[in-house]
């Protein structure tokens, strides 16, 4: 008797494990477009996304143990590094560019300042790999994760068995991350209809319009593409951008234009984190611009804009719009 | 055991659904030296020369009755890595009645794998072939030591990837064969570092023009043995 309890007992097991899944739908604002990203290829599960942030905070994924994904991208700065020009690696070393948010990532077609990966799923593999971040290999991040009783259980958990390999833990990175959606602020409140704009950053939003929209596109404010604004190459860095990647002269100098939202919190900007204050930003566009002999085209700024005092003071007050104070406070996305 | 019943069900089922029979063909991808078998890490004495690693990916590998045309390629692709030998031979069910006289198969993936993110598997970032640092995949990776080479400990290494035109550097196999139950194809390395003369030329890691010529020659070195 007892045996065929056991036995039917497990068979409950087996079938309710069967059908149940911990799947979460990807949940995002109603404006916003389809994410690019491929979930069928990789289902969010909350197990697989608490992985994926365990992972994200544990600095095993260094060398040396000191530097985690969280070193250079903080939840308290929108996932940038607030107060650092350049990003900080193991032994002090100092990277070429400036750690870049980490938000709405699953709109993201390509990743890095240049684009040279090409896929979320693959862009932990750089700063993993890279000398001046967390100067691993991929198969000993694994070694080491294989050796932790603690990943043991969380690979078993959300993957029904515990062997840990390239693939998985690269899926895990990609969910947690993927979760990071940032869609809350007072433009998007406006959006939904549930706030309005007062006059000076309805002032601002029409600037903004005309002078800035095409690149960065409402409502993610970035077209994902590249572009060059016009600033002086640094020669420290000698840092030529997406032509280093397409090794095509006609993109020297080109970057990934970058989201405009949170800005309040992911101070410094610029690829090389060259300007403190988004004022400066501003300040770049009408007086810093410099040509290289190059004609000015969709992808290429090489003429100054001409916008007064003022002017700036109103785009100023339309970018606070799209602060997403939520996104930065939630506990959610913290450390546990 | 269960296992194992389920296995010979579905594919007794799979089989009568079919209904006609499969042969296994077996295809062996022998690196030789100048003709001579080589073993990894020792010293190759007549070219004073060592090869280390040999590593390379093989894909839609399949049969054909055109020596031009289309083949029945599977998706799946296949790392061989010099170092597992069982990696160096692929067993393909083909139909028993299939008419071919051609064995076709990529050097490399193909450019959708290139931009798919994390695969499993021989494509699994850990084999060691995936670039980090520019997404991407290795198709062919050599390394070695050669008394001709003036690099820092006379090291070679030519890791050949790339996927974007103008710097593609997958390659198209196509090998006139008689079909039998075993094909054994040689790839003659040291034809391939004559080629690339070490003297010269003794790193080549990444999308690039020579990445490219340096994939067509390998492509052109595949042999079958008669």
């Amino acid at each position: 008797m007892k045996k065929w309890m056991v036995i039917l007992f497990g068979l409950f097991l087996t079938v309710f494990g069967f059908f149940y899944t911990d799947i979460i739908e990807f949940e995002y604002p109603n404006h916003f477009p389809k994410p690019v990203y491929d979930f069928a290829k990789n289902k969010l599960t909350e197990k697989k996304v608490r992985l994926g942030r365990v992972l994200f905070y544990d600095p095993i994924l260094s060398l040396d143990g000191s530097i985690s994904c969280a070193s250079c991208h903080s939840p308290y700065n929108a996932f940038a590094h607030t107060d650092h020009d350049l990003s900080h690696g193991i032994d002090d070393k100092i990277g070429i560019r400036n750690a870049p948010p980490l938000f709405n990532l699953a709109w993201q077609n390509s990743f890095m300042w240049d684009g040279a990966i090409n896929h979320l799923d693959m862009q932990a593999l750089a700063p993993i790999t890279s000398p001046s971040e967390m100067g691993d290999s991929l198969l000993n991040v694994i070694m080491k994760l294989e050796s932790s009783e603690k990943y043991r259980t969380l690979f078993n958990e959300a993957y029904g068995d515990s062997t840990i390999t390239g693939q998985r833990l690269l899926l895990s990175l990609s969910q947690f991350q993927l979760t990071l959606v940032s869609g809350n602020s007072k433009y998007d409140k406006i959006k939904e209809g549930v706030d309005t704009f007062n006059i000076q950053e309805k002032l601002g939003y029409d600037l903004f319009v005309v002078n800035c929209s095409s690149c960065h596109t409402e409502p993610l404010f970035t077209s994902g593409n590249f572009a060059s604004n016009g600033l002086k190459l640094d020669s420290t860095l000698m840092d030529f951008g997406r032509g280093r990647v397409t090794r095509l002269k006609s993109d020297n100098l080109l970057f990934k234009i970058p989201s405009l939202r949170n800005l309040e919190y992911t101070n410094p900007y610029m690829h090389d984190g060259r300007f403190e204050k988004l004022r400066e930003v501003l300040n770049h566009y009408t007086d810093g611009v410099v040509n290289y002999g190059d004609a000015e085209s969709s992808v290429r700024i090489t003429k100054r804009f001409s916008l007064t005092s003022n002017e700036k003071s109103d785009i100023l007050a339309f970018l606070r719009t799209l602060n997403d104070q939520d996104f930065v406070f939630t506990k959610k996305h913290r450390e546990r | 055991m269960m296992k194992d019943c389920l296995v010979i069900l579905f594919s007794s089922i799979s089989l009568m659904i079919s209904a006609q029979s499969v042969r296994s063909v077996s295809i062996s991808i022998i690196p030789v030296y100048k003709g001579e078998l080589f073993d990894l890490n020792n010293e190759i004495e007549t070219y004073n020369t060592t090869i280390t690693k040999l590593k390379f990916y093989v894909s839609k590998i399949g049969f054909s009755n055109s020596l031009d045309g289309d083949w029945i390629g599977k998706g799946s692709c296949h790392l061989l890595d010099m170092e597992k030998p069982k990696s160096m031979k692929i067993v393909l069910q083909i139909p028993d009645t299939l008419q071919v006289n051609s064995l076709c198969f990529n050097l490399g993936v193909d450019s959708l794998i290139n931009v798919s993110g994390a695969m499993s598997g021989d494509l699994d970032p850990m084999q060691g072939m995936y670039w980090a640092w520019q997404s991407g995949y290795i198709n062919f990776k050599l390394e070695g030591k050669s008394d001709k080479c003036p690099a820092r400990k006379n090291k070679f290494q030519f890791h050949l990837g790339g996927f974007l035109a103008p710097y593609n550097t997958l390659q198209k196999v196509t090998l006139p064969i008689v079909i039998k139950d075993e094909i054994f194809v040689v790839l003659d390395i040291g034809e391939l570092i004559e080629a690339v003369d070490v003297s010269k030329t003794h790193e080549i890691m990444s999308p690039r023009s020579e990445a490219v010529s340096m994939a067509q020659k390998v492509a052109s070195l595949f042999k079958i043995v008669e």
